[in-house]
């Protein structure tokens, strides 16, 4: 990856995970509060802002192909590149999940079904975001 | 265990060979972008890939592959001659 290009996929990872965040927060503090128009609205756009972070840092630059791909269409550095990617990501999305659990556990809300499907989404792109960090 | 950096001349070969990168994937049956690593040494080849890359090139493992810094083709062309020069006289 070149270094600009290098710039612009960071700063689309670090805006579709401040996304992800927001888009978890604000779904529990609407659903706290009831839910209104411009609160369906502001969770709309704030879905908008991550898939379309998410086609830019993951689907346009190849890496998830790369990590989804079956091990008969990769060649051997690419194997140990996507075995490094998911070994590293497996750690990170543990430690993310206890803080995550923790922090619901803490603050007595249960964890829905919609917490557990932003922790999915966060190990599916995890290892392309390694590989993207790191190459 | 962390492996050795490995030297090599796929760059030079392949250069001289007329190949394009894409071309040497598609003979050793990787993708383009890992030839690019192989030839910068930011990726050991396994035995396997080594072989292929040889077979492509007709030349000996210890000519295109070396765990030190590797001196020009010249040379070591020379250096081959002075020892089958050697054997020859003996």
């Amino acid at each position: 990856m070149k270094i600009e290009s290098k710039k612009s996929y960071k700063t689309g990872i670090i805006v579709n995970y401040l996304f992800l965040v927001l888009f978890v927060a604000l779904f529990y503090l609407f659903n706290h509060l009831g839910w209104k128009v411009w609160m369906v609205i502001a969770e709309l756009l704030t879905l908008g802002v991550l898939v379309l972070t998410f086609y830019t840092s993951h689907i346009k630059t190849g890496l998830w192909r790369l990590v989804h791909a079956s091990e008969d269409t990769l060649d051997e550095r690419e194997m140990v590149v996507v075995l490094y990617a998911l070994r590293n990501s497996y750690s990170v999305f543990t430690i993310t999940s206890l803080i995550f659990i923790g922090i619901f556990v803490a603050m007595e809300i249960p964890v829905s079904a919609f917490g557990f499907v932003s922790l999915i989404y966060l190990a599916h792109t995890l290892p392309s975001v390694i590989i993207g960090w790191q190459e | 265990m962390k492996s050795r950096k490995l030297y090599n001349r796929i760059a030079l070969l392949r250069e001289e060979r007329n190949l394009s990168r894409r071309e040497l994937a598609e003979k050793i049956g990787v993708n383009f972008q890992t030839v690019g690593y192989l030839e910068r040494g930011e990726y050991n080849p396994s035995l396997d890939l080594a072989f292929r890359i040889c077979e492509v090139f007709e030349l000996p493992i210890e000519l295109i592959f070396s765990t030190k810094p590797l001196k020009p083709l010249s040379q070591e062309l020379l250096r081959y001659k002075q020892i089958l020069g050697g054997n020859n006289e003996n």
